[in-house]
C-alpha cells in the first residue's frame, strides 16, 4: 500500500450526497499541466473525491510547492 | 514505450548522414519497435540487444532481418568498429554507465554516430532529490547536462547536437518509467520537480583518430 494514504483510517465513510461508502480507485491529481495517478476513495456514483487533510496539507503540498519552484 | 517515441528518434537522426546499408545497433531495443522503423525507413541493416529475454523473444517474432541477441550493453558481442550508428533510447541512466560507453565506442567505427535520448536532471543541485528515490527506477539514476558531456567525452565521443525535448515528459506520466510499484507518486514527482527532470536527445560521433 501507498505511504501517502491510509484508507483504513476512513473505513465506513460515505459519500454525503449519495449515501454511498466510499471505494478505493485510481484517480488522475494533475495540478500546472503535471498530472498522475493515485489511489484515493471516491463516491463510486457520483464521483467525489476524498482528499485526506495529512495529504492535503502533506504531500499533495510538497508536489505542488515543488512545481511552482520548477 | 519512452517519451517522444519515434518523433525524437527521427529528430536525432536527421542529423547523422544516413547511407543505405550502413549497420545500426540498438542498445537497450526492448522489442524492437525503433530498429523495426529505421531499417525499413533507411535500408539500415539492423541489430538489437536487450537483457531481457521476453523482449528479445518478442522482438525475433516481428523482424528476422534484425540479428536479435540477448546480451548486456557492457558488454556487446559485436567486434570492434564494426557498427556506424548506435542507439540509446532511455537506457543511458541504467546502464552501468562508463562500461557501457567504453563498449560502445569500441564498437563503433570511427567517425560513426552514437544517438542517445533520455532523461536528465536540467537542475545540478536536485539532482541528489533523485538518488533518494528507492531502487527500481530509471529516474533515480538521471544525471545533469554535464556530467552526461564529460562521460561522454572521455569515453571518445565528441557531441554535435545536444537538443532539449522536456516538453515530451509533458505528454508521458513518469510513472510509467519507474519499474518499482512501491514507489509513492508524490515522492517521486516532488524529485522530479526539485531536479527538474528533463528530457534530451544527442548526437555524438566516435572521434576520427587513432
Amino acid at each position: 500500500m501507498s505511504e501517502y494514504f491510509d484508507p483504513a483510517k476512513y473505513e465506513g465513510w460515505v459519500c454525503a450526497d449519495c449515501n454511498i461508502p466510499l471505494q478505493l480507485s485510481k484517480v488522475d491529481v494533475s495540478y500546472l499541466g503535471n498530472s498522475f495517478p493515485v489511489d484515493l476513495l471516491k463516491c463510486p456514483n457520483c464521483g467525489l473525491v476524498l482528499i485526506p487533510e495529512e495529504l492535503a496539507l502533506g504531500k499533495m503540498a510538497e508536489v505542488e510547492k515543488a512545481l511552482e519552484d520548477k | 514505450m519512452r517519451p517522444g517515441g519515434l518523433t525524437i528518434t527521427e529528430q536525432a537522426l536527421a542529423h547523422c548522414d544516413l547511407q543505405s546499408g550502413m549497420r545500426v545497433l540498438d542498445v537497450g531495443c526492448g522489442a524492437g519497435a525503433t530498429l523495426r522503423h529505421v531499417i525499413a525507413v533507411y535500408g539500415l541493416m539492423g541489430f538489437g540487444v536487450d537483457v531481457s529475454a521476453e523482449l528479445i523473444a518478442r522482438a525475433r517474432q516481428t523482424n528476422s532481418q534484425v540479428e536479435w541477441m540477448r546480451a548486456r550493453s557492457e558488454s556487446l558481442p559485436f567486434a570492434s568498429e564494426s557498427m556506424d550508428v548506435i542507439l540509446s533510447e532511455c537506457t543511458l541512466c541504467i546502464f552501468e554507465i562508463d562500461t557501457a560507453l567504453s563498449e560502445c565506442v569500441r564498437t563503433l567505427n570511427y567517425g560513426g554516430y552514437f544517438v542517445v535520448s533520455d532523461l536528465y536532471a536540467r537542475n545540478e543541485n536536485g539532482a541528489e532529490a533523485l538518488r533518494q528515490l528507492p531502487r527500481g527506477t530509471c529516474i533515480g539514476t538521471a544525471m545533469p547536462k554535464t556530467q552526461i558531456v564529460e562521460k561522454l567525452e572521455r569515453a571518445g565521443l565528441q557531441i554535435s547536437v545536444w537538443q532539449d525535448c522536456s516538453e515530451k515528459l509533458k505528454e508521458f506520466s513518469i510513472c510509467t518509467l519507474t519499474t518499482a510499484a512501491q514507489v509513492d507518486p508524490f515522492d517521486l514527482h516532488i524529485a522530479a520537480a526539485k531536479a527538474k527532470l528533463g528530457y534530451y536527445f544527442l548526437v555524438a560521433r566516435k572521434n576520427n583518430h587513432r
